[in-house]
């Protein structure tokens, strides 16, 4: 296939176009409402909502799935930032950095400031992301079109190494999470040979474990039972600070006059949401750290500086654009959250990658598009609404695990409308409260699980058509190279210094 | 910190236990492509949790020659931490458990309100805010299923098939 622009342009007014069909501006409304609530709740994450959704997804127009589920993502981080202000409790792990200089200026009665500069730089920081990741997205087509059987094999095999070493904790206990994903992956007929593996005669098994059960069972299931022993109802808190509108609009008018601030936090944000794996959490730091060594007053990080909100909040937005940038185009997960946005892609009957972005551009156009809109609205929508969506932090715990389990349930029968699905996903969460105990990440796993056919059906087409030289491509050698140095780079960082310090000692 | 290293050990056994199964188990098909990447894969997770046990096991002994009288009371602090925390675990385990077998029973419409109303009253809630919040439950997920056409199990005492 040719690199051709007029396709590019044409399926990017396309995608702009679609969204403003009514059923995806309602679904972009819900995506927006479930994000601003799961943003506030510091128990719930964007990608619980994510996974409780899935189901529910089966069927339904790619278009409508892909920018409800996209908005989730673009005003999560958004309302998370206002808890992290008020109450000095991060509404998502993204929103930790903002606590330091937000709460402190809550505590100087600066909070509707701080806000107002939280707002305006996450509208801003996620927009020019969006922004480059568009710009970018034609950039990218000749090495998107590059990709044979053979490098996608590589590629995949890159995605789930850096997935696993770049977790956090343990790299080790990242790839046993990512094996143990795959080898659930396996289980059912081997597509080239039609022959059944670890089926152990069961029909059942025979298609194979369903994603829903794996992905509800390692993730919501746990996260569930989680909430219930360690949420608890936060403190009402004074809502005075989060009324004044006038306090709100300074904030805005602070994070616009830190114009090269906001700037570089957007690009180290874009950057690290490019790099598959790293999620936001990297993303505010480096921010954080870029904004107190170039600040004129360093000593006031900490103890209410505004530059401490604006950084942070710019790069946690930003991050999303290049995390959905290397989604769609390589079908690698920028972060943790992304691995189940893949997930998503599949159910909604696309095919993460290169195709995605050759054969369905106009939907990867439409979903960056309604990432930068409801990123906008979102922020709109917390000026004006901060007071009322703080009092949904008031909810107890046990409320919302009463009200989701059963969703969860019923979210686990409906992909097959099997009762087995529901005893296959109890024996996949037990797993997933030993793994969570013994502190195994689950993205790796959901990651392996949903990559295991693709990568075993790409290396026999290749193994089959190209034998051993398979690996001689230029491409393949860089993924090799980059995958051997990001699951060994501790061991390789390690052996330099024994050698530094050797040579080191030898010379004194 | 024995009862973690204690239960990391348990998973690692488990886990060492299913990829030897799985692996030898796969051995056995006749096809190269059907046992060949199974094979790779459960050997290199083989090797993983053996390097991650053998790590414990290094950092068990270093630890037990550090340890000293405050360790010791910390040790005991987060060993009923975790104990007070797998029994919530368990006993959410229990309550889901028991929500699936009200389901195979009765289905999803009538599990799904029981189960709201008898856990929020166990767990100090208000009878009348119990039923509430169950029939609101409740009928949202009739008109959601309704209007979804989505497919509810009835429950095999109402003439649902497994």
């Amino acid at each position: 296939m040719e690199l051709n622009y007029a396709y590019i342009l044409q399926s990017f007014v396309n995608g702009f176009l679609n969204l403003w069909e009514l059923n995806i501006i309602l679904g972009m409304l819900l995506g927006m409402v479930l994000g601003l609530v799961v943003g506030i709740l510091p128990a719930l994450g964007p990608t619980m909502v994510i996974v409780l959704i899935l189901p529910f997804l089966f069927g339904a127009d790619p278009l409508f799935a892909l920018t409800m589920l996209t908005a989730i993502f673009a005003v999560n981080y958004t309302a998370g930032s206002i808890t992290a202000i008020l109450m000095g409790i991060p509404g998502a792990t993204a929103n930790m950095a903002t606590v330091l200089d937000g709460f402190a200026m809550t505590k100087k009665g600066q909070g509707g400031r701080a806000i107002g500069a939280a707002l305006g730089s996450s509208a801003i920081g996620g927009t020019v992301a969006v922004l480059f990741a568009i710009i970018m997205m034609p950039l990218i087509y000749p090495l998107v079109m590059a990709m044979r059987t053979p490098e996608m094999f590589c590629l995949i095999l890159l995605a789930m190494c850096f997935i696993s070493a770049v977790t956090r904790g343990s790299p080790t206990k990242g790839l046993m999470s990512a094996c143990l994903g795959i080898v659930l992956g396996f289980v059912g007929f081997q597509s080239s040979t039609g022959a059944g593996r670890w089926t152990f005669g069961n029909i059942y098994l025979y298609d194979g474990i369903s994603i829903i059960c794996v992905m509800l069972g390692l993730f919501a299931f746990v996260m569930l039972l989680d909430m219930r022993v360690s949420a608890k109802p936060l403190a009402p808190v004074n809502l005075t600070q989060a009324n004044d509108l006038r306090e709100l609009w300074e904030g805005v008018k602070s994070s616009a006059r830190h114009f090269s601030l906001w700037f570089r936090s957007t690009i180290i944000g874009y950057i690290v949401g490019v790099i598959p794996g790293i999620g936001a959490e990297t993303a505010i730091w480096v921010a954080y750290g870029q904004a107190q060594k170039t600040s004129k007053h360093p000593e006031t990080f900490g103890k209410g500086n505004i530059e401490g909100v604006i950084a942070p909040e710019s790069a946690n937005n930003a991050k999303e654009g290049g995390a959905f940038l290397t989604t769609m185009a390589f079908g690698i997960p920028g972060s943790m959250g992304m691995a189940y946005m893949l997930v998503a892609f599949l159910i909604v009957g696309l095919t993460p990658g290169p195709k995605m972005v050759t054969e369905n551009a106009d939907i990867c156009f439409a979903m960056l598009q309604a990432l930068g809109i409801t990123g906008i609205i979102g922020a709109v929508i917390c000026f004006f609404g901060s007071a009322v969506l703080l009092k949904i932090t008031r909810i107890p715990p046990v409320y919302l695990f009463v009200t989701l389990m059963p969703l969860m349930l019923i979210g686990a029968y409906n992909a097959n409308a099997l009762l087995t699905d529901l005893w296959i996903m109890l024996i996949i969460g037990l797993v997933g409260i030993l793994m969570y105990k013994n502190r195994y990440p689950f993205a790796p796993a959901v990651l392996g699980f949903v990559l295991a056919p693709f990568f075993e059906n790409y290396f026999w087409l290749s193994w089959n058509l190209e034998g051993i030289r398979m690996f001689d491509s230029p491409l393949c050698i860089i993924f090799i190279l980059i995958a051997i140095f990001v699951v060994f780079y501790k061991f390789f960082i390690n052996s330099c210094k024994r050698l530094f310090r050797l040579r080191k000692g030898e010379t004194a | 910190m024995k009862g973690k290293l204690k239960q990391h050990y348990y998973f690692l056994a488990i886990f060492i236990g299913l990829m030897l199964f799985l692996g030898i188990y796969a051995f056995t098909y006749t096809k190269l492509q059907v046992k060949l990447m199974p094979l790779i894969v459960c050997g290199i997770a083989l090797g993983l949790a053996v390097n991650e046990l053998r790590k414990e096991l290094t950092n068990h002994k270093k630890k037990e020659c550090d340890d000293d009288t405050d360790y010791v009371q910390l040790k005991d602090d987060t060993d009923t931490n975790r104990q007070s925390d797998l029994r919530i675990y368990t006993i959410g385990f229990i309550w889901t458990i028991g929500l699936v077998l009200a389901i195979y029973l009765v289905g999803f419409l009538i599990s799904t309100p029981l189960f709201i109303i008898l856990y929020l009253m166990t767990h100090g809630r208000r009878s009348w805010s119990s039923v509430l919040i169950a029939v609101i439950v409740g009928a949202v997920l009739f008109t959601v299923s309704y209007f979804l056409q989505l497919e509810m199990f009835p429950g095999i005492l109402f003439g649902g098939i497994v």
